[in-house]
């Protein structure tokens, strides 16, 4: 028997509606009253590569039909604005062997059509060092200007690379937001502020926002796309992210990476908000929040889909450490049980080594606590043998 | 640490030590029974093929059906079988596609569709897996198999035997993908089945299973092709046929098949750890216990990278074959054609992380797959201005196989193009698994494996069974694939601009719903186009006598697979021909030694038919099945059967057999008759 599955479709329909159509006005607004800040980014290539975007858009029929729809295109932050022109470039780049490439085809399929005997025919004509030369060369000079390009923005845009403030507040201290993917919602815990949301975040305008992310189920893909890159979640494993937002407005966020039947409602809001707003969300979130214990936790981390927007406080500042160890649920974690074993092959006889039962089960006691037991192991004089 | 989803909870059958022992996890209501549509669509399935069997019966065929094909060792009947697969796989694939357009397109305005995400997830995972292992990889082998050795001038693959063996445990494969639309589920965690969701902790089911022991007989099955195909090229061509004078087409089937024979090994070890993980506790993937699921990532694409480059090089060879013969004239750059077609195959096992830059690799690593990725543009390109010059100053008959090659041209450039952006992270940062991503690789599978497969069943057809495809309904079939191919993709192009991703089974955003209405309607079109493509084979079958090719030589051919009658006899060549150049055949009509009978003939050294290949990819069929269903005494008997049935072909001396030469010579006369009735 499959179970049936309840899906408030109409409910996460309206909201999402209601979220893209104030987005799409707000853009709008701010696109005409006023002009856009002069960003690092903006130099010579981009505004030469603004009027060929309008070139492009011609092309697309789709996109000019879509406007600020087209999210990626649309980008707000400094990100997602370095994602959009390298796009445009590469596609300018690409498009300087293509678009003769379509016009010979149908050109030389015209032309040589066979009822046209008008046309030279030379049957035998199959080698010309000066034609090979050429298209050898033309997509090789293309590639290498695509690569260079390549290697460049990789390492700029590297999700290690931790974005800076924005020039108009330079102090802006960075966010630290731990993520983590659930079946199938997000969690977001921000350490600095003892407080925890999921399904929805929340980063000041201009200040720079550090991720450390992981997944506690399977692979997601971590994903603001007005915002750029996106990341994958994986359990046991932390990879890290840098985004700021440049203009105030909610953002849809989704997982890019299909996560099994609840994915489709895995999604959240990033609200990009004015120092003073971001300030009241963190505090509404302090107010309104439940305190997120061990049990909580563990309830949340079942499978369940299309969660709301919810607010914790009181967190366990080591929860996003030890979802990454797989031992949130009170298991002993895997840095201190690779601790804990490497101890053992230092010091065969080290009893404090053992696992918590078998050491329950030998002494017939409680056995200590496992944060205790791995202190034990790193403070022991065993530890400096390393 | 967490508990499984709520899908897939197993049955409430009774579990008893007998049942469970004759049935393993299999019971009466493994099948969906109050499912509709998989019910319908089953019912469709058992019924056609009881159609099948009563109209063999009814005409009394068996005896025609079983010593002409199925246990045929002959490469033109067992490539044909591979593309009838292919083309019924075609049918099934699509059907799905139909479902998730159609889900999409219904399931964006606020409405919740028509299909329950666990039904959805599996169609797109089934989708994936019939179109790339059981119909372009079947239509592709089934064309190189067909094919190459005929243009090599031999008379048969290297091990005929094998070739059987390797047709029917791609079939047996088949048989197993269809059965679980029926009897259980399909995967439901996309065509690569990445862990952990593909754990027994997320997919507690059979549906993972199936994957795997599908693609782990089909796989053996290719590969086995793949070794068949190599040895022949190297071993069978005919005197005078240096590696240099082999025709374009026969070069990409020996790269393509070199990739199989390095590439599938990879799947094979690949899904074995994840059967590892499933079927004895292991942990190779997994969350917990020192499992690690980016290795599989990196090992299913270290694999799947190549696997793009064996579907795409033979269809290039068939475009080389038809622009050179449509034009005339002689392919333009002959020995780049043959270095890119290398540079490209090297280069396929260099690129697999670009498929996950988001994985959070560093920069250098990033950038060196990026920047090798770019590179496979440079060969491919070398190869598309070859076509055009061989185009220029050509005599270009715009029949259908070179329609086909002109679509292809042009949508091809557009899918590498969007390959290309897609190669440098940082944009791929933001299109990754968006359905932009969807719509490149329909651009380059459609637009290159199936346009190529199409251009080459026209082009072949009249080779493989003496009759010319009707050209009309040949043009309705490629203008609907053509126009419905962008109708279908380029909306998705500009939804994943829009911020769409992947497999979504409903879509929360109403201004994207227009898009999935005008993406469904281009698959219309494309549906269109495949039922004129049956339909055009089915007329062309109909009307054969008026279409029938009398000299063997239907399109003013190059390569030696023209010298031959259509269909050529069992024996392909009666004198093996000797080569002085790639155009073979086009040399010998230009001096006039294309037509001459010989004075008289040899006896031929052939194959006999044998059922054992036959019989062990059935077998294999169910030693899938008893595997995935935990019947260990089906699983175990049927392996035992096939070991034994391995061992005494063995035993069988009477393999081989001398045509007579008054036989070959009766063939041949017809033959010569046959072109001086058509004025040759």
């Amino acid at each position: 028997m499959r179970p049936a599955v309840p899906r408030p479709y109409a409910l996460v329909c309206n909201r999402f509606y209601l979220v893209s159509d104030f987005d799409f006005a707000a853009a709008l607004a701010r696109r005409f009253r006023f002009p856009e800040q002069p960003s690092p980014h903006s130099n010579m290539l981009r505004r030469s590569i603004k009027r060929g975007m309008s070139l492009l858009a011609l092309g697309a029929g789709a996109a000019v039909l879509s406007g600020c729809q087209m999210v990626i295109l649309d980008p707000k932050g400094p990100v997602g604005l370095a994602e959009k022109d390298l796009i445009i470039l590469a596609v300018l780049l690409m498009l300087i062997p293509v678009i003769p490439v379509i016009v010979m085809t149908l050109w030389f399929a015209w032309r040589y059509r066979a009822s046209n005997t008008k046309a030279t025919y030379d049957p035998d004509f199959e080698h010309s060092n000066r034609i090979e030369a050429v298209v050898w060369a033309i997509p090789t000079l293309i590639i290498i200007a695509l690569g260079t390009v390549t290697w460049i923005s990789t390492h700029e845009l590297d999700p290690h690379v931790k974005v800076q403030a924005a020039a108009h507040k330079p102090d802006a201290k960075p966010i630290e937001v731990e993520v983590v993917s659930l079946d199938w919602k997000w969690l977001f815990i921000y350490p600095q502020y003892g407080i925890a949301t999921v399904n929805e975040m929340a980063m000041p305008v201009g200040t720079p926002v550090h991720f450390k992310l992981t997944s506690a189920s399977v692979m997601n893909s971590f994903f603001i796309p007005q915002l750029g890159s996106q990341i994958y979640t994986m359990t046991g494993m932390q990879t890290q992210l840098s985004l700021r937002a440049d203009h105030e407005g909610v953002y849809d966020g989704i997982s890019a990476n299909y996560s099994g039947e609840g994915f489709a409602g895995m999604k959240f809001q990033a609200h990009a908000l004015s120092d003073a707003d971001f300030d009241a969300w963190i505090a509404k979130a302090r107010t309104s929040g439940q305190a997120l214990d061990s049990a909580t936790y563990l309830s949340l981390a079942k499978p369940g889909m299309f969660n709301r927007p919810t607010y914790f406080t009181s967190i366990d500042p080591q929860l996003f450490h030890k979802v990454l160890n797989g031992c949130a649920d009170g298991s002993l974690c895997k840095d201190d049980s690779v601790n804990l074993a490497r101890m053992k092959t230092l010091d065969p006889d080290a009893k404090f080594c053992e696992a918590p039962e078998d050491a329950k089960q030998r002494a017939g006691q409680t056995p200590v606590t496992q944060q205790t037991q791995s202190n034990v192991a790193l403070n022991s004089a065993v530890a400096p043998k390393i | 640490m967490l508990t499984a989803p709520a899908h897939n909870i197993p049955s409430m059958s009774p579990d008893t030590p007998l049942l469970n022992l004759l049935f393993g996890k299999l019971r009466l209501d493994s099948v969906p029974w109050h499912e509709p549509i998989i019910m319908v669509a089953g019912a469709g399935m058992v019924g056609a093929a009881i159609l099948v069997l009563g109209l063999t019966t009814y005409f009394k065929k068996w005896t025609y059906v079983w010593t002409e094909w199925l246990t045929s060792v002959d490469h033109k009947k067992i490539g044909a079988m591979y593309i009838i697969l292919a083309l019924i796989m075609l049918l099934r694939g699509f059907a799905d596609a139909l479902m998730m357009r159609s889900q999409q397109a219904l399931a964006s305005a606020g409405g919740a569709g028509y299909l329950p995400p666990e039904h959805f997830d599996q169609i797109f995972s089934a989708h994936g897996v019939i179109m790339i292992f059981f119909m372009a990889m079947p239509f592709v082998i089934g064309l190189m198999n067909i094919v190459m050795p005929l243009q090599i001038g031999a008379r048969d693959v290297a091990f005929p035997y094998l070739n059987s063996m390797s047709f029917w445990l791609t079939a047996a494969g088949a048989i197993l993908i269809n059965a679980s639309l029926v009897i259980g589920e399909f995967s439901h965690a996309g065509w690569l089945a990445y862990p952990p969701l593909s754990e027994l902790e997320f997919s507690p089911g059979v549906g993972t299973d199936y994957y795997i022991w599908a693609l782990q007989i089909s796989g053996l099955g290719t590969l086995l092709s793949g070794v068949n195909l190599i040895t022949t090229i190297f071993k069978m061509r005919a005197p005078g046929m240096t590696m240099m004078r082999m025709p374009i087409f026969t070069w990409t089937t020996l790269v393509a098949n070199m990739l199989i024979v390095a590439a599938f090994p990879i799947l094979t070890v690949t899904l074995a750890l994840l059967g590892a993980d499933r079927y004895l506790g292991m942990h190779f993937f997994t969350n917990d216990g020192g499992g690690n699921p980016m290795m599989y990532v990196n090992l299913i694409w270290a694999w799947g990278h190549p696997e793009v480059y064996i579907l795409i090089l033979p269809a290039f060879g068939v475009f080389s074959e038809v622009v050179a013969t449509f034009s005339r004239k002689r392919l333009f750059g002959y020995d780049g054609m043959v270095y890119a077609t290398f540079a490209i195959g090297i280069l396929s096992f260099l690129v697999w992380l670009h498929h996950f830059f988001t994985m959070g690799a560093g920069a250098n690593v990033n950038a060196f797959f990026g920047i090798t990725t770019m590179i496979i543009s440079i060969p491919t390109g070398v190869k598309i201005f070859n076509w055009l010059f061989t185009l220029y100053r050509g005599r270009v008959r715009l029949e259908l196989p070179m329609l086909w090659t002109l679509g292809f041209i042009i949508t091809f450039v557009i899918g590498g193009m969007t390959g290309v952006l897609m190669a440098v992270p940082g944009a791929d940062f933001v299109l990754h698994n968006s359905v932009f991503l969807i719509a490149h690789f329909h651009n380059v599978i459609i637009g290159g494996v199936v346009f190529g497969c199409i251009a080459g069943l026209n082009y072949w057809f009249p080779k493989t069974f003496g009759f010319k495809l009707h050209v009309g309904i040949g043009k309705v079939s490629f203008w609907c694939w053509l126009i419905g191919f962008y109708i279908a993709f380029l909306p998705l192009y500009a939804l994943g601009l829009m911020g769409m991703t992947r497999r979504l089974d409903f879509v929360n955003n109403p201004v994207w719903h227009i898009y999935l209405i005008v993406a469904l309607c281009g698959a219309l079109l494309i549906f269109v186009g495949i039922i004129a493509q049956i339909v055009q084979i089915v007329y062309s079958i109909w009307k054969r006598d008026e279409l029938r090719d009398l000299t063997g030589d239907p399109w003013d051919g190059r390569t030696l697979e023209w010298a031959t009658s259509s269909p050529p006899p069992f024996y392909n060549f009666a004198v093996l021909p000797k080569v002085g150049n790639h155009d073979a055949f086009w040399d010998a009509k230009q001096t006039g030694t294309a037509y001459v009978q010989p004075k008289s003939y040899e006896p031929i050294h052939m194959p006999h038919n044998t059922p054992t290949g036959f019989l062990i990819g059935i077998v294999s069929a169910g030693l899938g099945f008893g595997l995935v269903w935990h019947i260990w005494w089906m699983a175990g008997g049927a392996l035992l059967v096939m070991i034994g049935l391995g061992i005494a072909h063995t035993f069988n001396e009477n393999r081989d057999y001398y045509v007579p030469a008054e036989e070959v010579k009766a063939i041949e006369d017809a033959h010569f008759a046959n072109l001086k009735k058509a004025g040759n």
